[in-house]
């Protein structure tokens, strides 16, 4: 499954923690949702943060990739 | 290559121009030569036949083994740069001394956009616990032999573009469901938290619930990774309590449930683990002390014991794994 362009709407719900049930297992994307919901970052920033890791971090994301997709985010 | 070896063994690995990562004593470090080397004093490791002490064999890990290296050293007031000139495709090991302002200011690093794009892992170097109120803990340039007390030392490895690095943590502990414990400032001693809600002296809370005795930490709620934050003092007069690690607002914290037996809570968090993809480890000298590790063995984790662990962020009473998959 490849990643979504930066415009899809997933990468604002996850910035904007409204995507229920997404839990990240790797860790860095942990500690950076953690980080990025204590920043007074706009949304849209944050949504890049979110999607410039998951461009470079992809080949170990498969878990969080199946949950976007499981959660009809994709 | 990530093992425990002799001062001779090591000396031939850096004469051949080997990339390394070496943790050992001020005295076992001072004897090897110059080199393409980082290191920092530790004098506890984790080895194939268990958690030992020793003071004249060496932890090595050869990051050259990855891709090209370079080294770098960083001041207190170059800290920002270290993520800056981290390679984009790679990983960078580092090295920072205990009780220092450069650990100090890694620990409270504000937020950049790389800051969790590239991969920083490494620990934080110490001292014999029979010397722990005189000698200071120090890092090494090996190109120079420089020994500082102050300072990160760097490895930036680059890695080919089919391999990628996975810094995973693993916890021995456990948060208790009761009480959470939040702070109002990012800060490596606080005197009040809201407990549950209500402002609360926080020396107080942790004297009555048992916990003043440091040996279990705090427990941060990062979307689902438990992070640590150790006690290191609770003053009890002028009621401060004082950590290894920052504590930071907006996370929730709850206090650690004791754990039985470390060794064995260890081992089967690390059951399934493919000893070829770990390039490095690390684990805390309070899991080693608290949990009577000497001599026990935790799987094929293999490392230096240290005075604070590093995943992007300090991190406390924790192992971390650098697997390169």
């Amino acid at each position: 499954m490849s990643i979504p362009d930066s415009t899809h709407s997933c990468w604002q719900k996850l910035a904007s923690n409204s995507v229920p049930g997404f839990t990240p297992k790797q860790l860095a994307l942990q500690l950076l949702f953690t980080r990025l919901k204590n920043e007074t970052m706009s949304v849209r920033d944050k949504a890049a943060a979110i999607h410039a890791f998951f461009v470079k971090y992809e080949k170990i994301l498969t878990a969080e990739m199946n949950q976007l997709r499981d959660l009809h985010q994709l | 290559m990530n093992t425990l070896l002799s001062i001779p063994e090591t000396k031939r690995l850096i004469e051949s121009g080997a990339a390394l990562a070496v943790a050992g004593s001020a005295r076992a470090l001072s004897a090897l030569p110059r080199g393409n080397w980082i290191g920092g004093t530790s004098h506890y490791f984790i080895g194939s036949d268990g958690a030992v002490k020793s003071d004249d064999r060496v932890f090595v890990t050869d990051l050259g083994a990855f891709g090209p290296v370079q080294l770098a050293v960083y001041g207190p007031n170059r800290i920002e740069q270290l993520t800056t000139e981290a390679p984009e495709h790679g990983f960078s090991v580092v090295v920072i001394p205990a009780a220092s302002e450069s650990l100090r200011r890694f620990a409270q690093r504000p937020y950049t956009s790389d800051l969790f794009l590239k991969a920083v892992v490494g620990w934080v170097a110490g001292v014999d616990l029979a010397e722990l109120r005189t000698a200071h803990a120090q890092v090494v340039d090996g190109r120079s032999g420089k020994f500082e007390t102050d300072a990160v030392v760097a490895a930036h490895v680059k890695l080919p573009p089919e391999k990628m690095p996975a810094i995973s943590i693993v916890n021995p502990f456990r948060a208790a469901a009761a009480d959470i414990v939040q702070f109002e400032e990012p800060a490596f001693s606080a005197t009040h938290a809201q407990v549950n809600g209500s402002r609360t002296a926080l020396a107080d809370f942790l004297v009555k619930k048992g916990y003043a005795h440091g040996r279990l930490p705090l427990i941060g709620d990062y979307s689902g990774a438990a992070v640590n934050v150790s006690i290191q003092a609770v003053e009890c007069v002028s009621g401060r309590v004082d950590f290894y690690a920052p504590v930071f607002p907006g996370i929730s914290y709850r206090l650690a449930e004791p754990v039985a037996d470390y060794a064995k809570a260890f081992r089967e968090a690390l059951q399934g683990r493919e000893t070829p993809h770990i390039a490095l480890s690390c684990n805390c000298i309070l899991n080693y002390l608290y949990g009577e590790l000497e001599g026990k063995r935790l799987g094929n984790t293999l490392g230096p014991v240290t005075f604070g662990e590093i995943a992007y962020q300090l991190l406390n009473q924790t192992m971390v794994i650098l697997e390169i998959v």
